[in-house]
């Protein structure tokens, strides 16, 4: 870790720093993940005013059940399943109040509102049929379409099979192109 | 593999920018129905969220995090060391309760344990014996012997020891 900065480090050494008491490393684990968690976060349900709790609430998990990470999937994986269960947490805990609907939300400053608000709308249809999908299928569509994890990783990361994992991404891509035809 | 699976296993990589499609991909995207259905979906769903805004900095966050994370260590260890305490103490006052069980002497009402009148006690406890020697093991037997001998029905009198008139009853006895 001495030779080479925080953000040139890979994930293992930055957690290894980090398990050593390195707390700078663990900054730079949050800053390199937290965007991508977050739009994972999002695209698996979460409220965009509930994003920042949650993924604040992901990285505690993580930090906390660190040494559980031994590496046979991505860190950005590992992270991704933590949020995932901890969405489901807290959907069952609040029945569905994590999906808001588009009139809640507050748009992004654009050039153009109404192709702003066009692009809000279909991408609010996709979370809508994400939302419809059983839960492995939109977890590994969303890791292999969104965060472009290979079907091995998917797998480790999720417990199934690479087979299993490219089979619940293509029931996911039927299901949705269905939904938004 | 079909071009449209060669397509599918590509699109991920093509809608996040960290590849592109060769001539005869691109050519097959163009006349295929299914997989420019695939393609638009994937791209959408490669650039959904990114324009979420986080209300706090990832050094914010990071901050905060390590703040509950260094909380809820020291919880740990307060409670981990809490849990040791009592059981010390525990296991303290179980070997206290045993040491008192173990040397507290034999109350009053206590029955004697029988012997047998005469009989020498066992110099070797039985568990040992079979680590006795030869000698051991004979003056063991001595000792169990010793005080049957004199009760056996063995030494009862034979019929030649008896009289006439002695043979006479017991004939009588028995006849009836």
């Amino acid at each position: 870790m001495a030779a080479m900065t925080h953000a040139e480090a890979p994930d293992r050494e930055l957690v290894s720093a980090y398990r050593a008491g390195d707390e700078r490393a663990a900054a730079e684990i949050v800053r390199r993940h937290a965007e991508a968690l977050g739009r994972f976060l999002y695209g698996a349900g979460a409220g965009r005013s509930d994003v920042d709790d949650l993924l604040q609430e992901t990285f505690f998990r993580a930090f906390r059940r660190i040494e559980s990470w031994r590496g046979e999937a991505s860190l950005r994986s590992w992270l991704c399943t933590i949020a995932a269960n901890l969405l489901r947490d807290d959907y069952r805990r609040h029945r569905g109040r994590t999906v808001v609907s588009i009139e809640d939300r507050d748009l992004a400053d654009a050039a153009d509102p109404h192709e702003e608000a066009a692009a809000n709308e279909s991408e609010e249809r996709l979370r809508r049929g994400l939302a419809t999908l059983p839960r492995l299928q939109r977890e590994v569509f969303l890791l292999r379409a969104q965060q472009g994890r290979e079907y091995g990783e998917i797998a480790e990361a999720l417990g199934t099979t690479p087979g299993a994992a490219r089979v619940h991404y293509h029931h996911a891509v039927k299901r949705l192109k269905e939904y938004l035809a | 593999m079909s071009a449209c699976d060669d397509l599918s296993d590509r699109m991920p990589d093509v809608a996040r920018g960290a590849a592109a499609w060769t001539p005869a991909q691109a050519a097959h995207l163009a006349a295929c129905g299914e997989c420019a259905a695939e393609f638009a979906l994937v791209r959408q769903a490669a650039g959904l969220g990114t324009g979420l805004r986080s209300g706090r900095d990832a050094e914010a966050i990071a901050s905060s995090v390590l703040g509950r994370v260094r909380e809820a260590t020291a919880a740990d260890r307060a409670r981990r060391a809490r849990t040791v305490r009592w059981g010390v103490a525990v296991a303290l006052a179980a070997s206290l309760a045993l040491v008192v069980l173990v040397r507290r002497p034999p109350e009053a009402g206590t029955p004697p344990v029988a012997t047998l009148p005469g009989a020498a006690p066992l110099a070797l406890p039985l568990a040992e014996a079979e680590s006795a020697d030869e000698a051991q093991l004979e003056a063991a037997l001595d000792a169990i012997q010793g005080p049957l001998a004199g009760s056996s029905t063995l030494d009862a009198p034979h019929a030649g020891d008896l009289d006439t008139q002695q043979l006479e009853r017991v004939l009588r006895a028995w006849e009836g």
